[in-house]
């Protein structure tokens, strides 16, 4: 990993085209302001790893998991009397 | 067009049935074409089953379902990756985690599927500020 050492006001750059400036350093924690081309998605690594770990598993779902909670659903409905939201 | 899945064997699928999915989903950046299936399904639940690879498909369901209120605040950015004229003409899914435990089903709010019908064009969204859960339980 490179370790950069950089001051509020001052700025990286990544590539051609993706800057990352200090905007404000207070009580722990580091304002960073990010410029970046519209293509390319900037996230809060804690939301986007969430989601991908999510997306993992949930990968792994078969026909017979489906099934199961069809049962669940459905039982779940009758037992709502008729689930009159759907 | 035919292609082979491993969980339904071999679908057909029309060219407009055919779901182009920018960027892909997260962790699985290569699959961009998927489609919707709804074999074998009782209630709301569809397969969004990917073209690029047999063994990879999610089940979703539509969260308004069971949040009535729930809503996707799209960046324009967002919204120009999937040509969005009209919000009116998005479809929103979330993918849902099926536990081994029967009563841990759970959606994804915090990262819904958002399929443009009209040009079949779809993304994956992070609503990072939502407050919305990437478990949120669907069953009791």
């Amino acid at each position: 990993m490179l370790v950069l050492t950089r001051k509020p006001g001052q700025t990286i750059t990544i590539g051609d085209d993706i800057k990352v400036t200090i905007m404000e350093i207070k009580g722990g924690q580091v304002k960073l302001g990010v410029e970046a081309p519209k293509n390319i998605a900037v996230y809060r690594e804690e939301v986007y790893l969430k989601v991908q770990q999510e997306n993992v598993i949930a990968a792994q779902a078969g026909v017979p998991d489906l099934k199961r909670i069809q049962e669940a659903w459905l039982k779940q409905k009758t037992k709502k009397g008729g689930g009159d939201e759907i | 067009m035919k292609f082979e899945t491993s969980r339904f064997g071999q679908v057909d699928v029309r060219e407009d049935g055919i779901i182009h999915i920018k960027d892909g989903i997260l962790g699985f950046p290569e699959d961009r074409r998927f489609c919707l299936l709804e074999l074998d399904t009782v209630g709301p639940f569809k397969w969004l089953q990917s073209l690029d690879n047999s063994n990879l498909a999610f089940v979703i369901i539509d969260p308004r379902l069971f949040i009535k209120e729930y809503a996707v605040a799209l960046e324009p950015e967002e919204a120009e990756a999937i040509s969005v004229e009209d919000p009116g003409e998005c479809m929103v899914y979330c993918i849902v985690t099926i536990g081994s435990d029967p009563s841990n089903v759970t959606a994804n709010l915090a990262g819904p599927i958002v399929i443009n019908a009209r040009t079949r064009q779809a993304k994956q969204v992070v609503l990072v500020d939502s407050g919305y859960s990437v478990r949120h339980r669907i069953l009791d």
